[in-house]
């Protein structure tokens, strides 16, 4: 068998997890990460609002922005106490937004049960959620400046709450688990009548050239008025010309299941092929409302993307397709206005393509650049990104699984 | 090029989406016999069961408005204290009845009160505009149109009378005969029909942004403004925050204390204009008037529940000083202090020119359509 390149297994490895069990017992690891993009144009202009015709978006699904921008900016400490304790702190600021605050994002500790990595691992705290790659990746992991239409649409880009995880886990293997949460996360709310938990089982499997990485998930999230956290927080009404949108808040289940894979075929010591999947698919049951109106609504969508990677010596270069699929029924005397003002009238499924490129420049830092048509709005326009990412552990010592 | 084919022609994955689509199930909330002539993005006005609206009604609803036969002394009629020009109010400080008297209160210009929850003032009780109209024909404190026992027979007598009222109550009214039951319905579908969305601002909300001029569009900048906070008490489709349509599920019926007056330094209103307390009698709801709608303000001066403000500049001069200070007469006292003031009524710095940015603002919310309409007319004029 021909020796793998180390660039390329540095490029290969960019299956975007954020989650990690630190090995070395006693060490202390510390990783810093950056992104930062020049965009030719935004989704929409700086002073419209990102909504996706036919769904209610939230969480931190923040539009693509104009000029230079920070994307991603953090700096995550693990620590691994012993055999069976660990704990992962991670502040960052993301997407250049939320009026550019630092979050805790991660902030828990794990017990790990009869191995160094498990197979039965415990994790109580503030975390990303392990369901699927697409809620925990970052950008400065990414082949493309955004996250995918899907994730961004039904998953609010990142899903990071206060839960608890409980797992089997076996990085070379069959994984499967279950989390409870909190309900921070969209598309879930907190308190009484919010919460969300979700079931997941991946597997990890190499022989010979190929690999496969694959998983299937399951998440309920409970929203008791769910407001779209984007555009909602901020106490002002402005001018008719940029007016916020409506305060339109949805009580409800939503049960959301998907399937992801990345398959790898290694070519020769240089080269490779990969092809990234993800299906995902969300069925909303409840009602929408706002101070006097209310009408029951019962979404059903679905949303896929591929992405076929070829990596080349440092170079990888991706396609992305992109496609959602949003039918909305809503009944009650108020389903028309509601509808337009939570912006669910809708008859287009919001598609966007792309064409990527990223050079793996040093071990720690690489570039970017991509094309994408972008029609999740209806009307399709092109924009062009480019980026420069650092990726950096600033302390040596053992790694993660 | 043609992007989308790109799609199932790169990646046949995605041409199995099923299209995206919205289906609504309204039961038939936004669909009505009658034609409220409302614009598209208002919804349809509540129409009471026993009431439903039909242009038959409306006709003859019309008909009674503008006849002095429906009083006792066959002086006034409804439109005596309503005049279309005027948005359907008199431009009088306080109306004055068949006998003279005179009503303690400013008369309310009758625009879109279809939508309104509460009639009147300030009477949270009071909800149907049916339920209203028997006070100005029956009501003795004041006097309005003064029918009473003694003399409702002959009043109706007289209505029977006028030839032109048997087609229009047997089209109205089939196989009814002719009573205060079925008057009053007309009269309440005449009024509940009388809506006003085509004016300035509603063409520029249409997407026609020549309708409003530049002082305008800066005074509409100013009312909607956190500074200003006209928009609490007078925002939404009719400008006012007392409203119901037949969207929704939860009615508010909200009134405020404007702090108009403070007679007693206790918060004191003038008698027998004490607002929500006439009928509650709670201290708390001293002062408590209904927000009305903004639509047509520019010409239903003078202004607040007892004609007391002379023009709109008045008015936004004491919402800018967080209430009036009266410092002479029976009535003295700062309203500014009132402690039973709406929080909304902070006070706020403005300047002449934004005064008359806003006040251009008001000015647009006028219908011209709806003050010269032949429908809203008096059919006994002939043209």
């Amino acid at each position: 068998m021909k020796t793998v390149m180390p660039w390329l297994l540095l490029a290969i490895s960019q299956q975007v997890t954020a989650h990690s069990i630190p090995t070395g017992i006693g060490e202390p690891q510390l990783q810093v990460a950056m992104a930062v993009t020049a965009r030719s144009a935004g989704a929409v202009e700086s002073d419209q609002y990102w909504r996706i015709p036919g769904v209610m978006m939230g969480g931190h699904a923040w539009p693509a922005q104009q000029g230079l921008n920070a994307d991603e900016l953090s700096l995550s400490f693990s620590y691994r106490m012993d055999e069976n304790l660990f704990a992962v702190i991670k502040a960052g600021q993301q997407d250049g937004h939320d009026n550019g605050a630092v979050e805790i994002e991660h902030a828990w500790l794990g017990y790990v049960c009869c191995g160094d990595t498990g197979p039965l691992v415990i994790e109580v705290g503030k975390m990303s959620a392990t369901f699927t790659p697409s809620v925990s990746e970052h950008s400065s992991a990414r082949i493309f400046a955004d996250a995918s239409l899907p994730a961004d649409a039904f998953l609010g880009r990142h899903f990071h709450d206060q839960g608890m995880r409980l797992w089997r886990h076996n990085p070379q293997g069959f994984s499967t688990g279950i989390e409870l949460w909190q309900g921070h996360a969209f598309p879930a709310t907190a308190g009484e009548d919010g919460g969300a938990a979700d079931v997941f089982a991946s597997l990890q499997h190499r022989s010979g050239r190929f690999s496969l990485h694959t998983g299937v998930w399951a998440l309920f999230a409970r929203a008791d008025q769910r407001a779209d956290h984007r555009y909602s927080e901020e106490h002002s009404h402005g001018g008719l010309n940029n007016t916020p949108p409506a305060d339109i808040r949805f009580t409800g289940d939503s049960l959301l299941s998907g399937v992801h894979a990345l398959l790898g075929w290694q070519l020769n010591s240089r080269q490779a092929l990969q092809l990234r999947l993800e299906w995902m698919q969300v069925d909303a049951d409840g009602w929408i409302e706002d101070e006097t109106r209310r009408a029951d609504l019962d979404g059903q969508y679905q949303g896929v993307v591929v992405q076929p990677e070829w990596v080349m010596g440092r170079h990888l270069f991706a396609l992305r397709a992109e496609q959602l699929s949003l039918d909305n029924y809503l009944s009650g005397a108020a389903a028309l206005p509601l509808a337009e003002d939570a912006n669910l009238i809708t008859g287009h499924n919001p598609w966007r393509l792309g064409a990527g490129w990223r050079w793996q420049w040093r071990k720690a830092v690489a570039l970017r650049a991509d094309l994408t048509r972008d029609a999740s709005l209806g009307s399709a326009e092109n924009r062009v990104a480019i980026g420069l990412l650092w990726q950096q552990a600033l302390t040596s010592g053992a790694g993660h699984h | 090029m043609h992007w989308r084919l790109l799609i199932p022609l790169i990646l046949p994955l995605l041409g199995g989406c099923p299209d995206s689509s919205t289906t609504i199930n309204d039961g038939s909330a936004l669909r009505s016999d009658f034609d409220w002539q409302v614009r598209a993005g208002i919804p349809l006005p509540v129409e009471p069961a026993d009431n439903p609206m039909s242009e038959a009604k409306f006709q003859l609803g019309r008909h009674l408005f503008y006849d002095p036969r429906l009083s006792g002394n066959e002086t006034i009629s409804c439109s005596s204290c309503h005049h279309q020009d005027k948005a359907f109010a008199d431009g009088r400080v306080a109306a004055r009845g068949a006998t003279g008297e005179l009503h303690p209160r400013n008369s309310q210009a009758l625009v879109n009160i279809a939508y309104n929850p509460t009639l009147t003032w300030g009477n949270p009780s009071l909800r149907s505009i049916e339920q209203q109209i028997v006070i100005p024909l029956f009501g003795e404190t004041p006097i309005e149109h003064g029918i009473s026992d003694a003399n409702q027979e002959l009043v109706l007598n007289r209505i029977l009378a006028e030839p032109a009222y048997t087609s229009l109550f047997s089209a109205a009214f089939p196989d009814q005969p002719v009573s205060y039951d079925t008057i009053v319905k007309a009269l309440a579908s005449f009024v509940r029909g009388m809506t006003s969305f085509a004016s300035d601002f509603d063409r520029y909300e249409q997407g026609d942004s020549s309708a409003l001029s530049e002082s305008a569009k800066r005074g509409m900048t100013l009312f909607f403004s956190e500074s200003l906070e006209c928009f609490h008490c007078h925002g939404g489709y009719n400008f006012t925050d007392s409203v119901q349509d037949r969207t929704m599920f939860l009615v508010d019926r909200p009134f405020h204390n404007t702090g108009l007056y403070n007679i007693d330094g206790l918060g004191g209103y003038p008698e027998p204009n004490t607002g929500v307390h006439e009928i509650t009698g709670r201290a708390a709801d001293m002062g408590r008037f209904r927000a009305p709608s903004l639509r047509n303000v520019a010409v239903t001066a003078p202004y607040m529940h007892d004609g007391s403000v002379a023009t709109l500049e008045d008015a936004i001069r004491n919402y800018a000083a967080g209430g009036r200070n009266l410092t002479a007469g029976p009535n003295a006292g700062d309203g500014r202090m009132n402690p039973h003031k709406d929080g909304f009524i902070s006070g706020f710095s403005i300047s002449d020119d934004e005064i008359a940015d806003l006040i251009a603002f008001l000015e647009s919310l006028s219908d011209d359509q709806f003050l010269n309409s032949e429908r809203f007319s008096n059919p006994w004029v002939t043209p």
